[in-house]
């Protein structure tokens, strides 16, 4: 493209060779990458080109130059007669246009092998394509210079859309620009782009015949020609290799001149009288040029330049517009039509295309033309603005409803938080609901066992959350304000004491601290062994190790004294409670040692003790060795969520509001004044809210899908954090951010570049395509490349908009730090086998992963772009 | 407790950290709401997102900003402690550098010096935090920075750190991590804070509240709003297409800034032809080096078309540094002919190697048809199937993947050697020449074979278990070497090895 960039703008682009290469349907689009470099350029270079643009075409008479034109690859203007140029150059006054073209019989028959659609006439005998419906015709002295669609092309950055019925269009509007040309100054530079019914491009055709004969027919081919003007021949093998027969026979049909023209004369009248306002160029004529004309004088803000540069861009402007009309559609309606006054314009740096309307944007303007997103207008209003927000936002919600007059209202709305928030980010318990029958089962096992000095075992069992720690940490505190130094606690967990040797120790030491003992006391009794012989070994107890030690030192500690002492009649030991918390991971310990000596002296009577396991799985048992299981008393407690809404609020309500009997627990000061109004104002409040929708949503949304109390009450903290004595009313859900966790690890697409979700969608496609459950690198970058390229010929054909970024395709380096950052973003998981490469396999080609997230999956996360979107869907 | 009352942390501190990470203003609020002591303290936090969104500075910076504020009232106070789990090695590293530096922060004078395990660490800082008798509102924050990295970590690690909370009332576990999986602490609920990458906009404000200097003959206002400008075009070019990250993000646009602003040094636009600018300078927006800057340059082929000729204003100005452009480009030059493996080795040891490469990827049924001359007197060579059958096929519902991409498979010596001898004559020229003497080469393949071998071109598969003669012509060995070098060095040798692979 840069070798373009030196043709000056008015220089119609050359004519691609393969002229007579099928057409590819209008469809095909150039890119005007050249032509923004080119304007940039200083403005007084525009008003040179504009002078020698009109030059040239004046030198530019005949159809016949064209050819040679074409192979040369110059810029190949439009062949119209030696008379218009000359014309233009005049300043003709805004004039109706005369429809009085005629075309050379010669000429069509000339052109009719590759242009054939082009003419009017065809248009108006075959049937109308939509694309045809679209199309505008320009007026203007310039038009010449447009109306060859591949004219248009070859100019560099210009996009060109040639439809076929456009030229004509394009053609006739150049001739009766002549006719306008006269009165008319400005008018060979101006471009209107009117849309044309096939009605008005006919008549045009028809009357124009006789005048012109040279401009008639432009290839429309032309513009696909022009596409890749340097490699004009390429395309031909690689985007049309199936369309071009039945376009041709049906333009070679349409061609036919004398029948084509009749029908076309006779549709003259109807086309004038209906087309009066849009269709008509002479009619538009005028006002663009009034619109352009406005424009270039009021629009401060685009660069300043010459006024006949300015019009020179407009001119070029309209002529892109013209071009491109055909197949681009608005990136926002995603209509194609382009009409004076709601015309299609192109951002020169992303190419992408709207509406006048659609994007507000009343004028064309001049010179380059950058979108709001190119031209990030927004960032610096961005940049400077954004400090302000924090405070507008909390300023905002302060603002929000009146105290009410209660004396001490910020102490006590302090204090209140203060219980409130304690509770809900579980600093403290909140009471047990509804789960009185297991909690007295449970404590009464454990009175038992430190009162009468019974051994006994329990499983607690129940889903996370459902308060079974509560349920024994209850218990524990209610019997230590009975039975203050009657027994000792010991907890252990499962996650934290992971064999049964750390188990043993902690169980030494939280006695040892229990009792009082010293450290090193336990330390000796952890390293050293300790004197005493236990009597009561379990016979599988071979080891005489350190852990032995540690053992038979806690059962003897463990045993009843009687056993020890021998006799001694009448002398209790303490007894033990052992809360054991995720169970089921004791059951995984080799032979389960621990528990099996727990079991067993509360089964033996050994000691007091009572075995309090807790576990979240229901089938516990089963994962216990027979011995093991023998030993045990089998009694259980099951504890379920709440089962049924009022309950599950019922629960929740602890979180937001306290009853007058835990005021006091909670130190809340009873007797501050106001405490009662206060109250009774606070409880109001959480009744009104409770009836709110939003917040019967929320805990709709809890119990049907977690039923879990805690992640309820979070949902509350930063609400009930936002009090304040200014705004004391409670929001939930707040507006703040929550606090719940992701749902999957799928959040993570959002962060990722349009790269890296290229390489994890052809991933996850080749998982489909190619039917492998593994991939590497090498494959995905292969699969990229190739959507990659069939996506650009794809929008080279269609005229589909280039994607900015979107359409580039990025190297294999790139590609590899892409690639890299799914695997660690945890996207891709390497493979466990390399597979039949064998293992050491290494380098980041080979290596073979999963992809951890399916293709239908992708889409429904995030928001794509087309052109990934495409990839998600069609495979 | 009676008279704790609930007090969110103080106003000015949350600005001041809004100010200096900005559009984080919520994280950080929520952060500073569940960390304060007076607050709303919980016991387990998680914070997750992508890398660079601010989660451990923000962090680290919050709790010091706490830490430090409440030093003066005799209120409540807060310490912490800050592990990364990517500097611990094994999960005893964490341990023990967890208590060192609980220790550190508390002034804890009695540190063991062991911590093998999670329960023994529970110990430990039970020892400093629960037997100790603290202030009612004393609380103190652990963070586990990017604890789902943590080497060799067992499955109860996380689940474990998470009880200690529970054992230790006075303690919060913040763990920062990537994208944690559901429920991964095994409890029964965490808060979590998500920090979200940055959108355009917030990348743009980012950048702005750091300007480049005022260029010459301009305005500070009018380059910091060219500088917004200039950074969302960045965004938009490169950082949404291809590296969305802060720091790729700020690289990038400090590598173009210079390049981006030479027309204003030069004089030929002003600054606020912000759009001029960018058409002049789109080719730089297109240059992939800006987010893979290698460690050598030699790798990069592309050529970058215009970067020397177009502007040597930045050059001779010399404003900032420079990317790669001038320098490293007439380096490459320099350096490509002598680290260009095609013309290191010699014609045997490439012969080799392309060999070896013919070995890995063809699947031995194929030799005959690739190597036998018997048919035709001549050697029939299929030349473009891979790529006739590759892309021509259609996309069928199950499409075959190329054999070249799935990586090298490993190959008996003998049967590279048997097609080293089978392509020798037709590849190399003098070979032919000096008719084939079968004397003279036998050392040098030898050789060539130890060299490839030495610098890792060819791997033996199974090495040290394989045992054995590095000679002995029943190995098993593997091409180390890409397509891309090896088609180098083909065509460097006349020969298409696209042309000799068969799907």
């Amino acid at each position: 493209m840069p070798s373009r960039n030196n043709t000056p703008k008015g220089i119609k682009r050359p004519r691609a060779q393969n002229d007579d290469s099928p057409s590819v349907p209008a469809v095909v689009k150039r890119r005007r990458l050249k032509g923004a470099d080119e304007k940039s350029g200083s403005t007084p270079n525009e008003t040179s080109t504009a002078g020698k643009r009109v030059v040239s075409t004046a030198g530019r008479p005949s159809p016949t130059t064209r050819s040679a034109t074409k192979a040369g690859g110059d810029p190949w203007e439009i062949p119209d007669s030696a008379d218009e140029a000359t014309k233009d150059e005049l300043p003709p006054p805004k004039a109706q246009p005369q429809p009085n073209k005629t075309r050379g019989s010669t000429e069509s028959s000339k052109n009719a092998i590759y242009e054939v659609p082009d003419s009017g006439d065809e248009l108006g005998g075959t049937a109308v394509t939509p694309r045809v419906s679209r199309q505008r015709m320009t007026i203007g002295a310039a038009n010449e210079a447009k109306a060859e669609p591949a004219a248009k092309a070859s100019e560099p950055g210009r996009r060109t859309r040639a439809p076929s019925a456009k030229q004509a269009v394009n053609e006739a509007g150049g001739t009766a620009k002549k006719a306008d040309a006269v009165t008319k100054p400005r008018s060979a530079r101006k471009q209107s782009r009117p849309e044309v019914d096939n009605v008005a491009d006919r008549e045009a055709d028809d009357e124009v015949v006789s005048d012109s004969p040279t401009s008639k027919h432009r290839p429309r081919k032309a513009a696909v020609d022009a596409l890749r003007a340097e490699n004009a021949h390429k395309p031909k093998g690689i985007l049309t290799p199936s369309r071009p027969n039945g376009d041709r026979g049906r333009k070679t049909v349409a061609f036919n001149r004398a029948s084509a023209k009749k029908p076309a004369g006779e549709t003259l009248e109807d086309a004038l009288s209906k087309a009066a306002g849009s269709t008509s160029g002479s009619v538009k004529k005028p006002r663009q040029k009034a619109l352009v004309k406005t424009k270039a004088t009021a629009d401060a803000e685009v660069l300043d330049s010459e006024s006949a540069a300015a019009l020179k861009d407009e001119e070029d402007k309209d002529e892109d517009d013209d071009e491109e009309e055909d197949d681009e559609v608005c990136a926002i309606c995603s209509k194609p039509d382009s009409k004076r006054g709601n015309e299609i314009v192109f951002c020169d740096n992303c190419d992408l295309a709207y509406h006048q309307k659609c994007y507000d944007l009343p004028i064309i303007p001049e010179g380059d033309w950058i979108c709001r997103n190119c031209s990030q207008e927004e960032a610096t209003s961005l940049a400077a603005g954004r400090m302000g927000v924090g405070q507008g936002k909390t300023a905002t919600v302060v603002a929000q409803d009146e105290t009410p007059s209660i004396p001490n209202f910020e102490q006590h709305l302090r204090s209140m938080q203060r219980v409130l928030l304690d509770r809900c980010a579980g600093r403290r318990c909140i009471k047990l609901c509804g789960q009185d029958e297991t909690y007295e089962k449970a404590s009464q096992l454990v009175e038992q066992t430190i009162t009468a000095g019974e051994g006994n075992s329990m499983l607690v069992i129940g889903a996370r959350g459902c308060g079974k720690t509560t349920l024994v940490e209850s218990i524990v505190s209610d019997m230590s304000k009975e039975y203050k130094n009657q027994f000792h606690v010991v907890r252990l967990n499962g996650f934290i004491h992971t064999d049964d040797k750390l188990a043993l120790r902690e169980i030494w030491r939280q006695l040892g601290k229990e009792m009082e003992v010293e450290d090193e006391l336990i330390n000796k009794v952890c390293t050293r062994p300790l004197d005493p012989k236990p009597k009561s070994k379990p016979s599988n107890w071979e080891q005489t190790n350190n852990y032995a030690d540690t053992m038979a030192s806690l059962l003897a500690l463990l045993s009843h004294p009687s056993e020890i002492a021998a006799a001694q009649d009448g002398v209790t030991s303490k007894s033990v409670v052992f809360l054991i918390d995720e169970f089921d991971l004791f059951a995984t310990h080799a032979r389960q040692t621990l528990l099996y000596n727990l079991f067993d002296i509360a089964q033996a009577r050994k000691a007091p003790i009572a075995v309090l396991g807790l576990t979240t799985r229901i089938d516990v048992v089963e994962s216990l060795e027979k011995r093991v299981k023998s030993r045990f008393s089998h009694r259980y407690v099951y504890l379920s969520l709440p089962k049924s809404l009022p309950a599950f609020w019922d629960v929740c309500k602890q979180g937001l509001t306290l009853d007058e009997d835990d005021m006091e627990a909670w130190g809340i000061d009873l007797s501050l004044k106001g405490h009662d109004e206060f109250w009774n104002w606070w409880n109001g409040k959480i009744e009104a809210l409770r009836k709110t929708s939003g917040f019967q949503d929320l805990l709709e949304s809890h119990f049907c899908s977690t039923k879990s109390v805690s992640a309820f009450l979070t949902s509350c903290v930063l609400p009930l954090a936002a009090l304040s004595p200014a705004a004391p009313s409670l929001q939930i859900p707040g507006p703040g951010m929550s606090l719940e966790p992701a749902d999957s690890k799928l959040h993570v697409l959002e962060s990722l570049s349009d790269l890296d979700l290229s390489m994890l969608i052809a991933a996850a496609r080749l998982d489909i395509v190619a039917h492998t459950d593994t991939v590497n690198f090498a494959m995905a970058y292969d699969e990229y490349t190739s959507l990659m390229g069939r996506q650009r010929v794809q929008s080279a054909s269609s005229g589909m908009l280039a994607l900015g970024g979107g359409a580039r395709v990025w190297g294999r380096g790139i590609a590899g730090m892409a690639w890299e950052r799914l695997v660690t973003l945890g996207m891709l998981i390497p493979a466990a086998t390399v597979g039949r490469a064998g293992a050491g396999q290494s380098g980041l080609d080979a290596k073979m992963w999963k992809v951890d997230v399916a293709l239908e999956e992708i889409p429904s996360v995030v928001k794509l772009n087309q052109v990934l979107g495409r990839w998600c869907r069609e495979i | 407790m009676t008279n704790a009352l609930f007090q969110l942390p103080d106003e000015l501190v949350l600005t001041t950290l809004a100010q200096a990470f900005p559009c984080r203003d919520s994280q950080i609020r929520a952060l500073a709401t569940l960390l304060h002591p007076s607050a709303a303290p919980c016991r387990n936090l998680v914070l997750y997102g992508t890398e660079a969104t601010g989660k451990s500075a923000i962090t680290t910076a919050l709790l010091e900003k706490l830490e430090t504020d409440d030093v003066d009232n005799e209120g409540p106070s807060l310490k912490f402690a800050i592990v990364s789990s990517v500097e611990c090695i094994t999960s005893r590293h964490l341990f023990e550098s967890i208590v060192g530096k609980a220790a550190a922060a508390l002034s804890w004078d009695r540190a063991p010096s062991k911590c093998e395990t999670v329960s023994q660490l529970a110990v430990e800082l039970s020892k400093m935090l629960k037997y100790t008798s603290r202030s009612e509102s004393f609380r103190f924050v652990l963070v586990s920075d990017g604890i789902d990295r943590q080497r060799e970590a067992p499955p109860t690690l996380l689940p474990a750190l998470a009880r200690l909370s529970e054992i230790i009332p006075c303690l919060t576990t913040v763990f920062i991590v990537t994208s944690p999986p559901a429920n991964f602490l095994r409890t029964s609920f965490v808060p979590h804070i998500h920090f979200p990458n940055y959108t355009k906009a917030e990348f743009v404000t980012i950048l702005a509240t750091d300007p480049p200097v005022a260029l010459p003959n301009t305005t500070a206002q009018e380059t910091a709003d060219l500088w917004a400008r200039f950074a969302a075009a960045v965004h938009d070019a490169l950082a949404r297409a291809a590296s969305r990250t802060l720091p790729s993000v700020k690289h990038a646009c400090s590598a173009l800034w210079p390049r981006f602003t030479a027309p204003i040094l030069a004089g030929t636009h002003a600054p606020r032809e912000f759009s001029k600018l960018l058409v002049a300078a789109r080719v730089y927006f297109h240059d992939e080096r800006l987010l893979d800057p290698g460690i050598v340059a030699l790798a990069v082929p592309a050529p970058q078309p215009t970067s020397n000729g177009t502007n040597p204003t930045p050059a001779a100005n010399g404003t900032a540094p420079l990317l790669p452009t001038t320098p490293t480009q007439t380096l490459k030059a320099a350096a490509a002919p002598t680290t260009d493996l095609a013309s290191l080795l010699p014609t045997t040891a490439r012969l080799l190697l392309l060999a070896a490469y013919l070995a890995s990827h063809n699947a031995t049924r194929h030799d005959l048809v690739l190597f036998s001359t018997h048919h035709h007197g001549r050697r029939r060579r299929r030349g473009g199937l891979s790529v006739g059958v590759g892309r021509g096929r259609g996309r069928s519902k199950h499409r075959k993947i190329a054999r070249k991409l799935l990586g090298a498979h490993a190959f008996v010596l003998e049967r590279m050697m048997a097609i080293f001898a089978a392509v020798r004559g037709e590849w190399d020229a003098k070979f032919l020449e000096s008719g084939g003497g079968e004397a003279t080469d036998a050392a040098d393949v030898g050789m060539a074979i130890a060299t490839l071998a030495s610098l890792r071109l060819l791997v033996r598969v199974g090495g040290a278990q394989a045992g054995g003669d590095p000679m002995d012509r029943g190995g098993k060995w593997r091409v180390n070497a890409g397509w891309e070098v090896v088609r180098g060095l083909g065509r460097s040798m006349g020969v298409e090895v696209e042309d000799w692979l068969i799907e």
